[in-house]
C-alpha cells in the first residue's frame, strides 16, 4: 500500500507502548488516526499528541474482548471516517502462567485479549474493508501485533500463555494473508523482541472475572534483553505496510534459534519419509 | 523413555480416532492405558478392545475441576501416570464474521485450555513422582500439520491458531522439563481417518450446541492415514524422545520455503537499519 496521506488508520491499544509508536508514525505520514484503548485517557493523550504536531486523530474507548463493542466501533469508524484503510490489531497483554491451576485466570485473560481480541477486530473490520477497498483506492492493510515469542518457543513454561497466544496470532495472520490474497488488502504480522513499553503492567486492566488487577514483575532474563523504542517499531511497521512485507522483524538476535528449530522440524519430516511405519 | 511395559498411560479423547490409535499402540507395548473421553461409551469400547489392563474415565477436558479430579484418581488407583497423551481436540469452521465466535471459543476451550488443564493437573504430579523414583515420563500433545503450517485461508483459522498454540506449548513444556526425565512430543499429523469432522456433535449449549459440519474437499493434501499408523509414530517418538512427530510429509517443501521467507525478514531487518 503506497498512498497513506489522508487515509484512515485504526490502532487498538494505541494509547501506549507499541500502539502509540505505530500511531505517531502513521500520523507522520498524513494518515488520520483512530486511537482505541481500554484506557480512554491514554487514547486521548495520544490523539492530543498527534493533534499538537498538526495531525488528525480521534480517541475511542475500547475493550477488544467485547465483540459487540468492537463491532460498534467498526460501524462508527465507517460512519464517521468513511472507512478504515489500515487496521492495526495491536492491543495485547502479558501475565505469568506457571504450571498449576492458579494460572488459569491469566490463561483465559491472555487468550481473551491477545487471541480473541484480534479475532473480534478481524471479524468486525475485514468484511467492511473487503466491501469498500475498491472505492478507496484499491489498497488496504492489516497489521497484527504478535511478538518474537510468536515465532520461537522452548525456554520454559513461565509465559506459556503469552507465547501460545502469539503463535496463534502468527498462524491466523498467515491464514488471513491467504484469505485476502488478490483482494488488495495486505497483511503483516509484527514480531518484535524487547520494546520499551509498559506491557508488564498490563494486569492493571485485568477484569474482575479473570481475577482483577494484579502487579507482575519483569523476569530478569527479559529485562536484560535489548529494548528498542516504540517509535522505531512504528517505522518498521510503516515500511512493511508500504512494501507489503508479511513478517515485521525488529530484533534479529533469535535468527539462529529459529533456523535451528526449522532444521529440527524438517528433520522430523525426513525421518518420516525414511521410515513411514505403514 | 525406554521402558513402557507395565507402565501407565492416559489418553484424552481416547475413545475414537487418533486417541484410539495411540491407545492401541501403547497397549501393544505393554502399557496399562486409561482411556478418557467425553463419550463414556466410546471410551468403554476402546478399553474393551485393549483388554483387561485398560480402564476408562469420562472427562470433559474443558472442565478444570474434572481434570484435577481425574489426575487425583489416576495417581491413587494406578500409582501414577507415566505417559500423558493430551489428545482430545475438535474442529469447526470459522469463516470471517461474528457468527463464528461460538466456534472460536469452543475450539480455544478444548484445543488450548483443555491441554492446559491436563498439563496443570498431571505434570506437577508426574514431576514429583519422577523426582522420587528417578524414573522417566513423557507427555505427547496432539497438534496437527495445521500447527506448523498456515496460509491456506481463513475457513479453519481457529483450528490452525489453536494448533500453533499447542506446538508452542509443547516446545515451552519441553524447555521447562529439560533434565527432569520427562520428555515432550508434539504430534502434527495431516489427514487421518477419524471422525473429527463430526466433533460438533459434542459442542456444548453455551457455545451454540451440537452442529454438523461438512469435511471440506481441500482440507488436507496427501493420503489419509490409519489412526493405528499414527499410534506407531507416537510410540516411536516416546521411545526416542523426539519433539516433532511428523506422519505426512506433503508440506515439507512449503514449510522449507516459508522458513526462507521468515529468515529473509530477519536479514532484511539487519540490512536496512531504520535509525
Amino acid at each position: 500500500m503506497r498512498e497513506l496521506d489522508g487515509r484512515v488508520a485504526l490502532v487498538t491499544g494505541g494509547g501506549s507502548g507499541i500502539g502509540r509508536g505505530i500511531a505517531l508514525t502513521l500520523a507522520g505520514e498524513g494518515m488520520r488516526l483512530v486511537i482505541a484503548d481500554i484506557q480512554p485517557h491514554a487514547a486521548e493523550a495520544v490523539a492530543a499528541e498527534i493533534a499538537a504536531s498538526g495531525g488528525v486523530a480521534s480517541a475511542e474507548a475500547l475493550d477488544v474482548t467485547d465483540a459487540a463493542a468492537v463491532e460498534a466501533l467498526a460501524e462508527r469508524c465507517y460512519e464517521q471516517h468513511g472507512g478504515v484503510d489500515v487496521l492495526c490489531n495491536n492491543a495485547g497483554v502479558l501475565g505469568p502462567t506457571p504450571i498449576g491451576a492458579e494460572s488459569l485466570d491469566n490463561w483465559r485473560w491472555t487468550l481473551d485479549v491477545n487471541l480473541l481480541g484480534v479475532v473480534h477486530g478481524i471479524n468486525a473490520f475485514v468484511p467492511r474493508m473487503l466491501a469498500n477497498v475498491g472505492e478507496r483506492g484499491g489498497a488496504a492493510h492489516v497489521v497484527n501485533t504478535a511478538s518474537i515469542g510468536g515465532l520461537i518457543a522452548g525456554y520454559g513454561w513461565e509465559i506459556s500463555a503469552y507465547i501460545a497466544s502469539k503463535f496463534a496470532v502468527v498462524s491466523l495472520s498467515r491464514n488471513l494473508r491467504g484469505e485476502l490474497a488478490g483482494s488488495g488488502i495486505g497483511v503483516s504480522v509484527l514480531c518484535p523482541g524487547g520494546v520499551d513499553t509498559s506491557i508488564w503492567q498490563a494486569a492493571r486492566n485485568r477484569p474482575a472475572e479473570r481475577g482483577g488487577p494484579e502487579v507482575h514483575e519483569w523476569p530478569d532474563r527479559i529485562a536484560q534483553s535489548r529494548s528498542i523504542g516504540p517509535l522505531e517499531v512504528g517505522r518498521h511497521v510503516l515500511r512493511a505496510i508500504r512494501e507489503d512485507h508479511f513478517y515485521v522483524i525488529t530484533h534479529t538476535d533469535r535468527r539462529d534459534a529459529i533456523e535451528a528449530d526449522v532444521r529440527e522440524l524438517l528433520d522430523a519430516f525426513d525421518r518420516a519419509d525414511r521410515d513411514p511405519l505403514d | 523413555m525406554r521402558e513402557l511395559d507395565g507402565r501407565v498411560a492416559l489418553v484424552t479423547g481416547g475413545g475414537s480416532g487418533i486417541g484410539r490409535g495411540i491407545a492401541l499402540a501403547l497397549a501393544g507395548a505393554g502399557m496399562r492405558v486409561v482411556v478418557a473421553d467425553i463419550e463414556p461409551d466410546a471410551a468403554a469400547a476402546v478399553a474393551a478392545e485393549l483388554g483387561s489392563e485398560a480402564s476408562t474415565e469420562s472427562v470433559d477436558v474443558t472442565d478444570p475441576a474434572a481434570v484435577e479430579a481425574l489426575a487425583a484418581r489416576c495417581f491413587e488407583q494406578h500409582g501414577g501416570v507415566d505417559v500423558l497423551c493430551n489428545n482430545a481436540g475438535v474442529i469447526g469452521p470459522t469463516p470471517l464474521g461474528p457468527e463464528s465466535l461460538d466456534n472460536w471459543r469452543w475450539i480455544v476451550d478444548v484445543n488450548i485450555l483443555g491441554v492446559v488443564h491436563v498439563i496443570n493437573a498431571f505434570v506437577p504430579r508426574m514431576l514429583a513422582r519422577v523426582g522420587e523414583s528417578g524414573g522417566e515420563g513423557h507427555v505427547v500433545n496432539t497438534a496437527s500439520m495445521a500447527g506448523v503450517w498456515a496460509g491456506g485461508g481463513w475457513a479453519h483459522s481457529a483450528y490452525g491458531a489453536s494448533k500453533f498454540a499447542v506446538v508452542s506449548m509443547s516446545r515451552n513444556l519441553r524447555g521447562e522439563l529439560a533434565g527432569s526425565g520427562i520428555g515432550v512430543s508434539v504430534l502434527c499429523p495431516g489427514g487421518v481417518d477419524t471422525r473429527i469432522w463430526q466433533a460438533g456433535r459434542n459442542r456444548p449449549a453455551e457455545r451454540g450446541g451440537p452442529e454438523t459440519y461438512q469435511r471440506p474437499d481441500r482440507a488436507l493434501p496427501g493420503r489419509v492415514l490409519d489412526p493405528l499408523v499414527v499410534g506407531r509414530h507416537v510410540l516411536r517418538a516416546i521411545l526416542e524422545d523426539r519433539l516433532y512427530i511428523i506422519t505426512h510429509t506433503d508440506r515439507r517443501e512449503q514449510i522449507a520455503e516459508h522458513a526462507q521467507e521468515l529468515l529473509g525478514a530477519f536479514d532484511r531487518s539487519d540490512r536496512d537499519l531504520l535509525d
